[in-house]
């Protein structure tokens, strides 16, 4: 009988070295990736390290001088705006006109 | 005026960016600053209606059953036409080189003031950096109410504006004391541009004597000085080492509040008017900051009294 105990140990001794070192969980190419976790919100100690390298030397820096560039959106206007998108600006009183 | 500003040919490449609200958005194309990021720019600014951001719900379906008055389905489409991958891919290329950006939320929760460094999230090795830095514009972009929430690993997070509408505090802090431990000798004086998308003056109306009305109208005017009071609070955190700039929408610019926010054809002035303006560069400093007290152009019928 081709089946004896003895050719089945082969066989499946074969199948676990072409899969690779045993097993994944012994093998570095077989590893399961461990999933990478996204940063987190950022807090003031890190943030200061982040800007000291911001506004440290930098090889490409083009000037000397250090730039910050702040910008606010529509909330600068924020009763009108979001007033206005959600349709309640005639409930504010009448309407100029221009 | 950013657009008007590389036309002119003098913006510089920022070292930091940080960007409230919809300032987030246009973050990501400030950092990047080539001619194709200026034009999605104005893309953004001139052409996006209301359509591209929004669906409408019925206010009592809304109000019952809804995190929001309105849909931002079509926004998160518009944010993933613009910011794709290969956008990302330029931001994390300058975070290696050590240029920063930041947006904010606020968690919905406890109100914190929550910081992202969008150019670590843009490095990060993860598969999902892409669509956590979207989804980060998006809730940096969620107007209270009127936007639903967004939910970020189980904690919903709306526009960092609601809490403060410039970075005035921790990021002002931290960028004082980084600016005075790393830069020991004497070098051109740093600049902070700011640059407000509107007027910082109320909007023109008359209000009438009705609780939506005049609650409304309260919460501008609260809201309006906060801005204002964001920006005298920077510009005691940052000392007179730095120059502050200030740029806004004049007050004498008729802007109709009744419009929607994403009409095109107000967006059109105003980016026109941009344009017009970086010629000159009128910068505001810090001792002409707007105090808050100005008199709107038109005054209102005088009520009769009982």
């Amino acid at each position: 009988m081709w089946w004896t105990g003895p050719r089945i140990i082969m066989v499946l001794l074969i199948t676990w070295i072409s899969a690779g070192c045993g097993g994944s969980r012994a093998c570095p190419a077989c590893q399961v990736i461990a999933p990478v976790a996204l940063p987190s919100p950022v807090n003031f100690a890190e943030l200061g390290k982040r800007l000291t390298v911001a506004f440290g030397p930098r090889t490409d820096r083009t000037t000397e001088q250090r730039t910050m560039l702040m910008l606010v959106g529509a909330a600068s206007e924020p009763g009108a705006r979001p007033c206005s998108t959600a349709g309640l600006w005639p409930a504010t009183g009448h309407r100029s006109t221009w | 005026m950013l657009n008007g500003w590389a036309l002119a040919g003098n913006r510089p490449s920022f070292d930091v960016v940080t960007g409230v609200s919809t300032g987030a958005i246009l973050g990501t194309f400030a950092l990047l600053g080539g001619p194709a990021d200026d034009e999605i720019l104005r893309v953004l600014y001139t052409k996006t209606t209301p359509a591209d951001v929004y669906r409408t719900r019925p206010l009592l379906w809304a109000l019952l059953f809804s995190s929001g008055l309105r849909n931002t389905a079509p926004f998160r489409e518009l944010i993933g036409r613009h910011v794709t991958d290969a956008v990302i891919d330029r931001v994390a290329a300058e975070g290696r080189k050590g240029r920063l950006f930041v947006v904010a939320t606020v968690d919905a929760d406890v109100g914190i003031l929550q910081l992202w460094d969008m150019t670590e999230v843009a490095m990060s090795p993860s598969p999902g950096r892409y669509d956590r830095y979207r989804t980060l514009l998006l809730a940096a972009t969620a107007y209270p109410v009127l936007f639903p929430p967004v939910q970020i690993e189980g904690v919903l997070h709306f526009d960092g504006g609601t809490r403060e509408q410039i970075f005035a505090h921790v990021v002002g802090l931290a960028v004082q004391q980084a600016y005075v431990n790393v830069i020991p000798k004497p070098l051109p004086p740093p600049v902070a541009y700011l640059i407000v998308n509107g007027s910082l003056v109320v909007s023109r109306q008359c209000v009438s004597e009705r609780i939506p009305a005049l609650g409304l109208g309260a919460i501008e005017i609260a809201l309006t000085q906060g801005l204002i009071g964001n920006l005298y609070k920077i510009g005691t955190v940052l000392d007179s080492t730095w120059q502050l700039r200030l740029s806004m929408i004049p007050s004498d610019f008729p802007i109709d509040p009744g419009k929607d926010s994403f009409d095109t054809g107000q967006a059109n002035r105003i980016y026109q008017k941009g344009l017009e303006w970086a010629k000159t560069l009128p910068w505001v400093d810090r001792k002409n900051f707007p105090e808050g007290t100005e008199k709107s152009p038109l005054g209102c019928e005088v009520r009769s009294s009982d």
